[in-house]
């Protein structure tokens, strides 16, 4: 077993700078080893051959002995840093540090302290990522480098629906331009955004403190980051608070997750910062995303509304034809005609006029959806099933709503599985939707 | 760094002094190139203001390619002026062949059309020729326009004068506007269109700097408007912009200054117009510009407008002396072409400035 330890032992070979001794200029005054405040190197015996003359004459022989030493930690944590106190204090210039080319601390430090146990050589890295990036001329015509007394830096971009220079709603008055009209809300943020994570692919715990950093941000130090949920629906503690303005709320194939949204919208104290519907699954357009059953623990089943099961979302939202005009119809029924083709966040025309595989919409248009979509349960009252039925007031009462769910038949089930288009194969099912 | 000018006058005057402008501020070029575009004519097109006027440098091959598309379109010729050559040895220029510059008549089928229709037939037809020339790499198609001449030539601005006798006053070539631009080459190949002034749809616009946001206005730009093409220079961007703002969107022009260097956000947020100001800033944000610059354009309506980065770090200076008002990068420029004038009323605008010289020689000066 000692040989296995000794294998998986970190070795300074790993390490960023090695320690070159010469045992036969040591005076073992141990200057060095006080000297360095890293701990890097230790004294020790090591037993090793030596060939000795004690004679009148040369009479050498080879024998082996026990010899005190000075020598380089085997530690992650106490690497030696290069900063060459030792060679400084040495009245014999027995000792230095050289640099390890080949250095797999990086690796280790990936690795929490770990040894590499596979990979070898290719685990060297012999540049950084960092060293390799080229900026090139950032004007074809000239060679200016960036320069802030030269250039305006401002990183701030819109965030929501914004509209076409030709479609601003202007009126010329007096050689003024005057607004005559609605215009999305759109916000000035970083264009930074935690990207669609949502609850259950990344652990709670993790989905919660990327929520708290965007808060905190934006609260504290005022840096306008946004966070996008992910397809797993969203805590209705969150969506209750004040701090939903930082969130985007994003709807996917499968539409975890969302008649709690629509339940949560009369309690919305502020708008969310946007919604994004996600109309494929771009990073996995062949059989979609699956949440393994294992993954779908109790709160998970609250907040998305769905019993412990493998949690497929479909490559597409079935819902939607690809045809231009279906989608139209069913995402934006409330915004003005003028205004309502699908666009990509940033609306540039030049875009080619492909069925966008994202969409984003600023915060007002969830309020009509809400809006529309209780027009549309009055219009077509039927009987939630069970677990539909929950009302999600506190994770609490959902928590003990869903348990409480058995799946009663593959017909059922496959609505989870399907998104709507499976669940409007059975009138009683009133799925929540944004639109009929 | 190039150096840009301009001279707007009451009465017509030769390109020389265009020249006389620019020579001086010669320390700022390197003498690789000359162009300028002239409007508002006299001389021997005077008698042809209202009739689109074609400006062409090509071969004699690209003559003829040109003549048979504008035959096959009824274009009727009206009147042709070929410059005079003067073919002295030992010439700084890069000549073509032929220099071409012929006024026609609209086509039948638009005499009695709008304006507007007038305006996008002769922009398509431009871009026709520049397509049929360039195909086959036959010449040059710079501007199709009334009362607008322009002529762009790779060499040392004073042979290329020479070469075309502008130093002649011979009374042939005269304006009321003159546009211009004495070339610096950036380590680049020197293409002709690639010289300021730009032209399209009676908007003209030089510029010197360096733009930054050049990729990200050209992306955006070549989706707006089928006529902004070319690129071969970042400095087009501005022209196409103005273009934008000024004939696309119809609005006024002191928003020109609020697209290319809009106001920072804190700014914005205390002007009573921020509604306004960040919906602009938010559709038309890649139309900004960054980097140092300045810039000259001439409209339609013969006004010059002028303006800087939003930094100024490209100097202008405008003066006159009540009949002649000059726009240059360099103030000896003036000083040559307008000496009589009082030189303490000369306009240095700064970063949030814009001038604006009305075709009646009234300078307007505003702050953005």
């Amino acid at each position: 077993m000692e040989t296995v330890t000794k294998i998986q032992d970190v070795t300074f070979n790993d390490l960023p700078w090695k320690i070159e001794y010469s045992p036969e200029r040591c005076t073992m005054c141990g200057s060095c080893v006080a000297a360095c405040t890293f701990k890097a190197i230790e004294p020790g015996v090591e037993r090793r051959s030596v060939t000795i003359s004690t004679a009148h004459v040369p009479e050498p022989t080879q024998t082996h002995r026990a010899i005190p030493v000075i020598r380089q930690k085997n530690s992650a944590a106490n690497f030696c840093r290069g900063c060459g106190m030792c060679e400084k204090v040495c009245p014999n210039r027995a000792i230095r540090p050289v640099r390890n080319d080949d250095s797999r601390l990086n690796i280790l430090a990936r690795g929490g302290g770990n040894p590499i146990k596979r990979g070898g050589r290719n685990n060297l890295i012999k540049d950084r990522t960092l060293d390799k990036i080229v900026v090139g001329r950032i004007s074809q015509m000239t060679d200016p480098s960036l320069d802030s007394e030269r250039h305006t830096f401002d990183i701030l971009a819109p965030f929501g629906r914004v509209l076409l220079p030709g479609e601003l709603p202007f009126s010329i008055d007096d050689g003024e331009l005057k607004l005559s009209g609605w215009t999305p809300p759109v916000r000035w943020i970083y264009p930074v955004i935690f990207s669609d994570m949502s609850v259950g692919a990344l652990s709670t715990r993790a989905w919660e403190a990327v929520c708290l950093a965007t808060a905190y941000l934006n609260e504290r130090y005022d840096m306008p980051v946004r966070m996008c949920s992910g397809e797993g629906g969203m805590p209705v503690q969150l969506m209750k608070s004040d701090y939903l303005k930082y969130m985007i709320i994003q709807i996917a194939s499968g539409h975890f997750g969302w008649n709690r949204i629509i339940k949560a919208m009369p309690h919305m104290k502020v708008d969310p910062a946007g919604i994004l519907i996600k109309i494929g699954q771009g990073a996995k357009p062949g059989d979609g995303g699956l949440l393994p059953a294992a993954k779908v623990a109790e709160h998970i089943q609250a907040i998305r509304g769905v019993p412990k099961a493998d949690l497929l979302s479909p490559p597409t939202i079935r819902a939607f034809t690809p045809s231009r005009n279906r989608c139209r119809k069913c995402i934006c029924p409330s915004t003005p005609p003028s205004n309502s083709a699908c666009r990509s966040p940033s609306n540039a025309p030049h875009l080619p006029p492909r069925y966008p595989s994202t969409t984003i919409f600023s915060a007002t248009p969830i309020r009509s959806a809400a809006a529309s979509s209780s027009t549309a349960s009055r219009a077509a009252p039927a009987q939630p099933t069970k677990y539909r039925s929950t009302t999600p007031d506190t994770l609490s009462s959902q928590r003990s709503a869903n348990v409480t769910w058995q799946p009663s038949s593959k017909a059922v089930r496959a609505r989870y599985l399907c998104g709507p288009a499976a669940a409007s194969a059975s009138p009683a099912t009133p799925r929540p939707t944004l639109s009929r | 760094m190039c150096r840009i000018g301009a001279i707007k006058s009451k009465v017509a005057f030769h390109p020389s002094q265009a020249l006389r402008l620019m020579l001086p501020q010669q320390e700022g070029h390197d003498n690789s190139g000359f162009a300028m575009v002239m409007q508002d004519l006299d001389g021997v097109f005077g008698q042809y203001k209202d009739k689109p006027l074609l400006s062409l440098a090509c071969t004699q091959k690209g003559a003829q390619m040109v003549e048979n598309y504008m035959e096959a379109h009824n274009f009727a010729r009206v009147y042709e002026w070929v410059p005079k050559l003067n073919r002295k040895p030992g010439l700084d220029i890069k000549a073509m062949p032929h220099y071409i510059f012929r006024c026609y008549d609209y086509p039948e089928q638009v005499q009695g059309a709008s304006q507007a229709a007038k305006e996008e037939l002769l922009l398509d037809t431009r871009l026709a020729l520049r397509a049929l020339l360039e195909k086959e790499n036959q010449g040059y198609a710079f501007s199709l326009w009334p009362d607008v001449l322009t002529l762009k030539e790779i060499g040392d601005p004073r042979d290329i004068a020479v070469y075309f006798r502008l130093w002649d006053d011979s009374g042939e070539l005269m304006a009321k506007n003159v546009v211009v631009q004495c070339r610096q080459n950036t380590n680049y190949e020197i293409v002709r269109y690639a010289a300021h002034p730009f032209f399209i749809q009676g908007y003209t616009l030089c510029a010197n700097g360096e733009n930054t946001f050049y990729t990200k206005n050209k992306e955006y730009q070549k989706s707006l408007h089928r006529g902004y093409i070319g690129f071969e220079s970042d400095s087009q961007n501005f022209l196409y912009t103005l273009h934008y703002v000024l004939h696309q969107l119809k609005w006024p022009i002191k928003y020109y200054k609020h697209v290319i260097t809009p106001l920072p956000f804190e700014e914005i947020e205390k002007r009573p117009d921020k509604a306004e100001l960040k919906l602009i800033r938010q559709s038309l944000g890649h139309l900004e510009i960054n980097g140092p610059n300045t810039i000259i354009g001439m409209l339609p309506d013969n006004s010059l407008i002028t303006c800087c980065d939003s930094k100024k770090l490209r100097p202008v200076v405008i003066g006159g002396d009540g009949t002649t008002i000059a726009i240059s990068s360099e103030v000896c420029g003036l000083n040559v072409v307008v000496p009589d004038r009082d030189p303490a009323t000369d306009v240095y605008p700064d970063e949030r400035e814009v001038v604006v010289i009305t075709s009646d020689l009234e300078v307007q000066r505003w702050k953005q």
